[in-house]
């Protein structure tokens, strides 16, 4: 008898294009049907023409650190009403440091003989929709330290090579690691990177600020912050006196100078739709507004910030009695490809964090209770790509994933 | 300009043309409604299917094309008017309500009308039962959609496979 298993891949296509991507479950047990249908799914050809067909892929949720453990405790928290994404799930002794490209990054105190120098700390990559992980192995610089001044990023190494990311079901991914040493004996600090590659499974050169004679004391923000992928370029948060570029083609690491007389901590660098550098704080004028701003390149060279929309915060949160000094209100997280930004704002003493959709103009409280950063999960790829990736995710193994499950329990 | 003879509608009575199922039914139809496939559309444009020729279909059975033909009859008035535009929401209602209730079917009927109107490049029913399939996939198991969709038993190591996927990706199957 005539069945549906006996179409060619074209026409099985016209079905499974229509299944969307706000329930990745349906997605993701499709592609367990037959091996056929899991490598037309696979296909990066498919994965364009459904984004072109159904949009980027919806936040299914966001890690964010929950307070009063010691030393870390991360947690996953799904998003929405979609039944079809992964569940909350705690991640304990682990610290988030980036969510990109659906894997997130964290640093956990390191095991082996290091484990022996107290505050050693190792980096893991974890993929939330198949809920494994890979720890990394350790620089052989400056050991990771708790008390350094570091932050990390995650991406797909398609992305990193200049891809348009649609290759990324390799599953190959590089982390990038930034720090600020301590002084050497001229009593500098010392900018540096390094790139953690899957493909080669270590760590690349170390590279060292070009500006570092230039600068007495630029640390690394110490507290988990996102940092902004535009273009060819990966902005992480320092200071009020700057902030730091790193070029992922030429593996450049610079200092620049951030937007002018911010608050620094309440500010959050991102990349704006249009493709640009932006960055979204919160001001006090006279009433308190979300607002965002985008870097202009001016013709000498000279770069300039030009505001962009704002939200007031009133107009936001009617029911919300906000504490009205901006520095209770800060912006904590955004979704690279999105008009989301979550915010932290302090109300009758507690601070709350509410997912913004500034297209919109809406407002929903996801989290009480916050104490830094959050950051969304999207999958990048349809899940059943990632399943595709995470098969063959270089390093990791069965021992990986029982060890997790230990740690998620 | 004067209109081509075999223009539509010159004489009040509308064109028709004579399909052949492969197993050799004949089958009157507008052309109209024929004219809804894109593979027929050309070869009526040109003047076939007329008189005593018939456009011969040897990839469609009379069952399937009868069904076709049921699907074309319905959605030729619309497709006149360039789609929805001037369609009432009654007439757009009625028309969901058929579509909802012509993909009622199993699945072998199913595959036979996927394939034609693949072979006859009918583009809303090419649509109609993308979406059937998609909306059959939905909530259900690997296992189920097998079934579903007339899948043939799977081998051992298929079903272990699957088996596999379930255990690793436990959250899609709670």
């Amino acid at each position: 008898m005539a069945s549906l298993d006996m179409l060619a891949d074209d026409l099985v296509r016209e079905f499974l294009i229509l299944l969307t991507p706000d329930d990745p479950a349906c997605l993701l047990r499709a592609s367990h049907v037959c091996s056929r249908w899991r490598r037309i799914l696979a296909d990066p050809d498919f994965y364009r023409r459904h984004r072109a067909l159904h949009g980027a892929s919806p936040i299914l949720g966001f890690i964010h650190v929950v307070r009063g453990y010691l030393p870390y405790h991360s947690r996953f928290v799904p998003i929405g009403h979609a039944p079809g994404g992964p569940a909350a799930r705690d991640l304990p002794g682990w610290l988030v440091l980036d969510c990109r490209h659906g894997r997130a990054l964290f640093v956990t105190r390191a095991t082996g003989p290091d484990r022996k120098v107290q505050g050693t700390l190792d980096f893991i990559v974890w993929n939330p929709l198949t809920n494994t992980h890979i720890r990394l192995p350790r620089p052989d610089m400056p050991p990771l330290h708790f008390r350094q001044n570091f932050n990390a990023a995650v991406l797909c190494a398609a992305d990193t090579e200049g891809g348009d990311h649609l290759d990324c079901h390799r599953g190959h991914f590089h982390v990038v690691y930034v720090w600020t040493q301590p002084p050497d004996m001229s009593g500098r600090f010392l900018i540096s990177a390094c790139v953690y590659s899957s493909v080669t499974r270590r760590w690349g050169e170390w590279w060292r600020c070009r500006d570092s004679a230039r600068y007495s004391y630029f640390p690394v923000d110490v507290r988990p912050c996102p940092s902004a992928r535009v273009g060819d370029d990966l902005y992480f948060r320092g200071s009020r006196s700057h902030m730091f570029q790193y070029k992922l083609s030429t593996q450049h690491l610079s200092v620049e100078q951030p937007p002018p007389d911010m608050f620094y901590k309440s500010l959050l660098y991102m990349s704006l739709q249009d493709g640009g550098l932006g960055y979204a704080t919160v001001q006090q004028e006279p009433n308190l507004c979300i607002s965002l701003w985008s870097r202009e390149t001016l013709p000498n060279g000279d770069a300039q910030w030009a505001r962009g929309r704002a939200i007031e915060l009133d107009m936001l949160l009617p029911n919300v009695a906000i504490e009205p000094a901006y520095n209770n209100t800060v912006v904590v997280g955004f979704a690279e490809g999105t008009d989301v930004i979550f915010v932290a704002v302090r109300s009758h003493g507690t601070h709350d964090i509410y997912m913004v959709q500034f297209n919109s103009q809406s407002a929903t409280k996801v989290l009480d209770n916050y104490i830094c950063s959050v950051f969304p999960y999207k999958t990048f790829c349809i899940p059943v790509i990632a399943e595709t990736a995470a098969g063959k995710e270089p390093g990791e193994s069965s021992s990986a994933r029982q060890s997790h499950q230990v740690a998620g329990n | 300009m004067a209109a081509p003879e075999s223009g539509d509608g010159n004489n009040g009575a509308a064109r028709m043309v004579t399909l052949i199922s492969s197993d050799n039914t004949r089958f009157e139809v507008e052309a109209a409604a024929a004219s809804l496939s894109q593979t027929l559309q050309l070869t009526i444009l040109d003047g076939g299917g007329g008189g005593g020729d018939g456009i011969p279909l040897p990839n469609v059975d009379s069952a399937t094309l009868s069904k076709v033909l049921e699907y074309c009859i319905k959605h030729a008035p619309a497709a006149a008017n360039g789609g929805a535009p001037n369609a009432t929401a009654v007439d757009r209602a009625e028309l969901e309500r058929f579509d909802n209730e012509f993909v009622n079917i199993d699945q072998s009927v199913l595959y036979s009308l996927i394939m034609a109107a693949h072979n006859l490049e009918i583009e809303g029913l090419q649509s109609l039962v993308a979406k059937k399939v998609a909306d059959m996939i939905k909530g259900k198991s690997p296992m189920e959609i097998r079934r579903t969709l007339g899948f043939p038993d799977p081998t051992p190591e298929e079903q272990a496979e699957m088996n596999a996927h379930m255990l690793e990706y436990g959250w899609a199957y709670e």
